[in-house]
């Protein structure tokens, strides 16, 4: 017989799947097979829905999952860490946002690699970030499908086993994007936000009233047992003030150059949607963290011997709320997991498409090629995505470590190509091959720097060689380097400044 | 460019200037060790605060459009509902640069 546990999480996931393929089928009535259609939404996205696909997207398993497992093992200075990063992530979302936005519609970037290439005039430089983009990218598609697979496990308490729950998550996810690309992709993010947000603010409040009578006691209880785990470092000494801080500026630049994300960048409608989305959207990501304390600190004094940190979020919710309660909160992982799962498939696709089969394919290939061409890819690259989440790899698993690392290096030569006049392209192809190979170098203890440097996270060493020498070359290069670099950052100058008001006073 | 021209922008620089310096060591490691806020773990409490702080600010910089880059800041050129990116090696039916 089935359990009134399984019964409710298979319900509650089913409706979920259902309404979010509703969405994605609406999404893919809308739209055409135009390139910007599929890859960017069509440059159309207005404030509530790129709200939500930004915090959606932004929030992965990690979220729900894996910090619930971090503050098991090190206490709550993460949470500051994330404040920190989630905040600096707004300011570049404004900030540099607004002014990809303005680029992508003069002159049509959609990845990362097309602004980038052109500003160096490199395909090289351009074909190196892709394929570190994809590399690092590809990965997060695997953890996702295995965090929703455990989560669907736990959930109906194995009546659907994990293999089964990840494949049909998957098919789902493939199925909407397939159809409607990046428009079916934010408004389906759009549902799981909201649920994301009041599963996780429902579940919070409930569990701290309802296994410690209010907040007071709680934190009372812990400060008396765990003090070690409410302070930095944290109890094993993980939070060092090195690591701490060069933590959440690398997280920051690095989440902020990952492809699903930048891709929100030209989606936006104008540049007031996306100042309005970096506003709200720090604002979502700080709240959402501040109920999953509770249920993280719950697991430190309900299971101090808990197998499994990852899994301190669940383990809470059904010691100490009703099932079906948190087989429907639980659900809301399945969210999460799915919403960047999701972005990150429909990202892969368009960036092999956009930065490797387009210019193999010459200029001969019509549009709706280019776009089919990316549909295609995307149960391909699910279905290899799948292979390896069942695997297991545990090289993936590394490789989703040094992710956010080495996403980070190509945040110096973006931003410096556009606010810089030195910059040039021998500077940044130099400053990103080596960060990228320092940050990977430490990061697979290939060599172990010396004691008595600082404990910084190994793409802050990474982020140093690439700043340091992209500044050198930059200073020593010729000037015929940066012809492009300098045209973009007129258009820049031209557009802050206003100045087509003075061609037409000139006219007058 | 990247640097704020206006006082609100000005203004909303300073307040996340004292944000990013508030939520680090050695503040955060200080207040860790502190008593307890009504009951509460002080990092806690400290992290709460700042975090709505922060978000506050960007609200109000938001309103302000503090950091630049508003609608007056489009081109006209760019403001068409269908624009036709520039490129030199435009693909039939590509919008693409290189």
């Amino acid at each position: 017989m089935v359990s009134l546990q399984a019964t409710v999480a298979l319900t509650t996931i089913g409706v979920y799947l259902l309404v979010v393929l509703a969405v994605g089928y609406r999404g893919w009535q809308i739209g055409t097979l135009e390139v910007d259609d599929w890859m960017a939404a069509g440059r159309d996205l207005g404030l509530v829905v790129l709200l939500f696909t930004y915090t959606a997207t932004y929030h992965s398993a990690f979220a729900f999952l894996g910090i619930g497992g971090f503050v098991y093992d090190n206490g709550i200075g993460i949470f500051g860490a994330a404040f920190l990063w989630v905040a600096l992530s707004g300011l570049i979302l404004w900030v540099l946002g607004t002014r990809v936005w303005l680029l992508g519609k003069k002159y049509g970037y959609i990845t990362p690699a097309d602004l980038v290439g052109d500003l160096y005039d490199s395909d090289l430089l351009a074909r190196l970030v892709s394929l570190t983009l994809v590399v690092v990218t590809f990965p997060y598609v695997a953890i996702q499908l295995i965090g929703s697979g455990l989560v669907f496990e736990t959930a109906t308490r194995g009546l659907v086993s994990f293999e089964v729950g990840a494949a049909l998550l998957l098919l789902v996810g493939v199925l909407y994007v397939w159809l409607g690309g990046l428009r079916a992709v934010a408004w389906t993010d759009t549902i799981q936000g909201v649920f994301l947000f009041a599963a996780m603010w429902l579940a919070g409040w409930v569990f701290v009233f309802t296994a410690f009578r209010g907040p007071a006691s709680f934190w009372t209880r812990l400060s008396e047992n765990f003090a070690a785990y409410l302070a930095l470092p944290g109890p094993a000494g993980l939070f060092t003030p090195a690591y701490y801080t060069t933590l959440w500026l690398t997280f920051a630049l690095g989440i902020m150059m990952l492809p699903h994300l930048f891709l929100r960048y030209v989606a936006a409608r104008s540049p007031r949607v996306l100042r309005w989305t970096a506003a709200f959207g720090t604002g979502y990501l700080i709240l959402f963290y501040v109920p999953t304390a509770f249920l993280a600190l719950g697991a430190v004094v309900a299971f101090p011997d808990l197998a499994r940190p990852d899994s301190a979020i669940p383990a809470v919710l059904f010691e100490f709320t009703p099932v079906w309660f948190a087989s429907v909160v639980v659900a809301g992982a399945v969210a999460a997991a799915m919403s960047t799962a999701d972005s990150q498939l429909h990202a892969v696709s368009t960036l092999i498409t956009r930065d490797w089969y387009e210019p193999l394919a010459g200029s001969d290939v019509d549009e709706r090629t280019v776009t089919r061409t990316a549909r295609l890819l995307v149960p391909l690259l699910g279905a290899i995505s799948y292979v390896i989440a069942v695997q297991e790899v545990r090289f993936i698993l590394d490789l989703a470590a040094v992710s956010l690392y080495n996403a980070a290096q190509v945040f110096p030569i973006l931003v410096g190509g556009l606010v810089w006049p030195r910059a040039s392209r021998s500077g940044a192809l130099s400053g990103f091959v080596l960060g990228v190979t320092v940050t990977c170098v430490l990061t697979f203890d290939v060599i172990t720097l010396p004691a008595s440097l600082p404990g910084f996270v190994p793409g802050f060493y990474g982020l140093l060689v690439n700043v340091v020498t992209f500044v050198s070359l930059g200073l020593l290069g010729p000037d015929s380097e940066n012809e492009d670099v300098l045209r973009v950052q007129r258009y820049l100058e031209y557009a802050t400044r206003r100045q087509w008001e003075e061609t037409v006073r000139d006219d007058d | 460019m990247l640097v704020p021209a206006s006082a609100s922008g000005k203004v909303a620089a300073a307040l996340l200037g004292l944000f990013f310096v508030a939520m680090n060591p050695p503040v955060v490691t200080a207040i860790g060790s502190g008593p307890a806020v009504a009951g509460f773990a002080p990092l806690y409490v400290w992290f709460v605060f700042w975090g709505v702080f922060v978000s506050l600010v960007l609200a109000w910089a938001a309103h302000e459009n503090a950091f630049g880059l508003g609608a007056d800041q489009v081109p006209p050129e760019l403001e068409q509902t269908d624009p036709t990116p520039e490129g030199p090696a435009d693909a039939p039916g590509d919008s693409r640069v290189n």
